[in-house]
């Protein structure tokens, strides 16, 4: 096979680095990261998702330092940033692993990972400005036992308070991520399960001139499987109600997650009267329509749920779909767009 | 006659101004906390209790159906406490009438 004299150099210049790198980790797994780390439509996403598994299916087999080699890494957004923090956390707390990070030659890439706080950035002069610091919250996340995770997600109001939501909006929303959080801690890792570091929430923010939006994620079960376990029969109830009223099949006598999520999302209320369980979602969908415009879009199991304001063209609000793939735990992103800027 | 005492539990100053959840595994500013140590020993004594929500942010339908809602499974009557239970939201009244739901909802045990 015949190269090109740039081909080689190329090549030349990639064993160099991987040279300079292997003397300089010497103790470390070098794990490459890809070019592009999104999860912007679902093809990116179950790319991120593989990567991210690849990445802790390695890291397992590791026993002493892994880095992960994001220099070549050309764009990240939001999502991935939360869904890699998670990963590395994972990984930290669940087997105590050193995770160390190349940062990402690419200044946007970089900037993400820095200032969504997945990872430091040595460089000199790479500080994070004040304005910049204000419109972001970065990966937080908490577990059962935590003593005040309110606290935490009071970020999230100081970004939807910053959008000119109003104190009280913008308290609404924290509250919604609150209900969110508490669904997590009561449902995603199993109700009487103790305290467990891996099993965590995440979740993250930022502020744009026109909108602000909330990335919250866990590794947990999944709504599909845990809201049949907790809603019980009221839930088989509705699904059952759907079915007629909406032609739903069935495949192997069993609703499917997307049935179950869209099902669980129309369920206010449980039939025990005691609890407003799953209410974290509904709020989180009825504040969408107090803002000129936004979306939600739920990833969990195999099933993607969207409600977006306002419609698609000619589209529905709401939408619920198989999403092709298993989202192990829930994933949720979560965009308001403020009335005061509305042109 | 001696007109009812009332006592006011400020939840932002006396509880914390970030409550969160519903059970103490959920963070020890939880709903349950709420009402086992405050509202209810509040409540035993006889007297009229404002519940002041001013100043607490984030609060989430857990806590509140948690710690309202709760006093109905613990013994209180629903009906004795929408006579001496007032709550206080001056940023968002609507906080009233979600309460007052959860008591009216909530099934004694």
């Amino acid at each position: 096979m015949n190269f090109s004299k740039r081909q080689k150099r190329r090549a030349r210049g990639r064993a160099k680095e991987q040279a300079t790198l292997r003397l300089r980790y010497p103790h470390h797994f070098i794990f490459r990261g890809p070019s592009r780390l999104s999860a912007g439509n679902p093809r990116e996403l179950r790319s991120a998702l593989e990567f991210l598994k690849h990445f802790d299916d390695l890291a397992a087999g590791c026993e002493g330092a892994v880095l992960l080699d994001l220099h070549d890494t050309k764009y990240i957004d939001l999502t991935a940033c939360v869904m890699l923090a998670a990963a590395i956390q994972k990984c930290q707390l669940g087997r105590q692993l050193q995770i160390d990070v190349r940062m990402p030659r690419n200044g946007s890439a970089r900037f993400a990972l820095k200032v969504f706080g997945v990872a430091d950035d040595a460089r000199a002069g790479d500080d994070v400005p004040d304005e910049i610091v204000e419109q972001v919250m970065k990966v937080t996340s908490g577990m059962k036992g935590d003593p005040s995770p309110g606290e935490r997600t009071f970020e999230v109001a100081r970004l939807a308070e910053r959008l000119d939501a109003g104190e009280t909006l913008a308290d609404r929303v924290h509250a919604a991520l609150n209900e969110a959080a508490d669904n997590v801690l009561s449902w995603a890792y199993g109700m009487n399960a103790p305290p467990n570091a891996s099993e965590r929430w995440w979740v993250a923010g930022l502020l744009t001139t026109r909108s602000a939006t909330f990335v919250a994620l866990d590794h947990g079960a999944g709504i599909p499987t845990t809201a049949p376990q907790n809603l019980g029969d009221s839930l088989t109830g509705l699904i059952k109600a759907m079915m007629q009223d909406r032609g739903w099949r069935q495949i192997n006598l069993k609703p499917t997650d997307s049935q179950i999520l869209l099902a669980t999302i129309h369920q206010r209320r449980s039939v025990s009267g005691l609890e407003e369980r799953g209410k974290g979602l509904n709020n989180m969908i009825a504040l969408i329509d107090r803002f000129s415009a936004g979306f939600i879009n739920i990833f969990s199991g195999d099933a993607v749920y969207g409600y977006r304001t306002p419609a698609a063209n000619e589209g529905d609000k709401e939408h619920c779909s198989p999403l092709g793939f298993n989202f192990p735990g829930t994933l949720i992103v979560w965009r308001l767009q403020a009335q005061a800027f509305e042109a | 006659m001696l007109a009812a005492m009332t006592k006011t539990i400020r939840l932002a100053t006396d509880f914390n101004p970030f409550p969160f959840g519903r059970y103490p595994s959920h963070g020890e500013w939880n709903g349950q906390r709420f009402r086992d140590e405050w509202l209810a020993p509040a409540l035993k004594d006889g007297e009229m209790v404002e519940v002041d929500l001013d100043g607490a942010r984030g609060l989430s339908p857990s806590f509140l159906e948690e710690a309202f809602g709760g006093l109905v499974r613990i013994g209180f009557a629903a009906k004795d406490l929408s006579n001496r239970l007032q709550i206080k939201s001056d940023r968002d009244p609507s906080f009233v009438d979600t309460i007052f739901g959860y008591i009216r909802d909530a099934k004694a045990a």
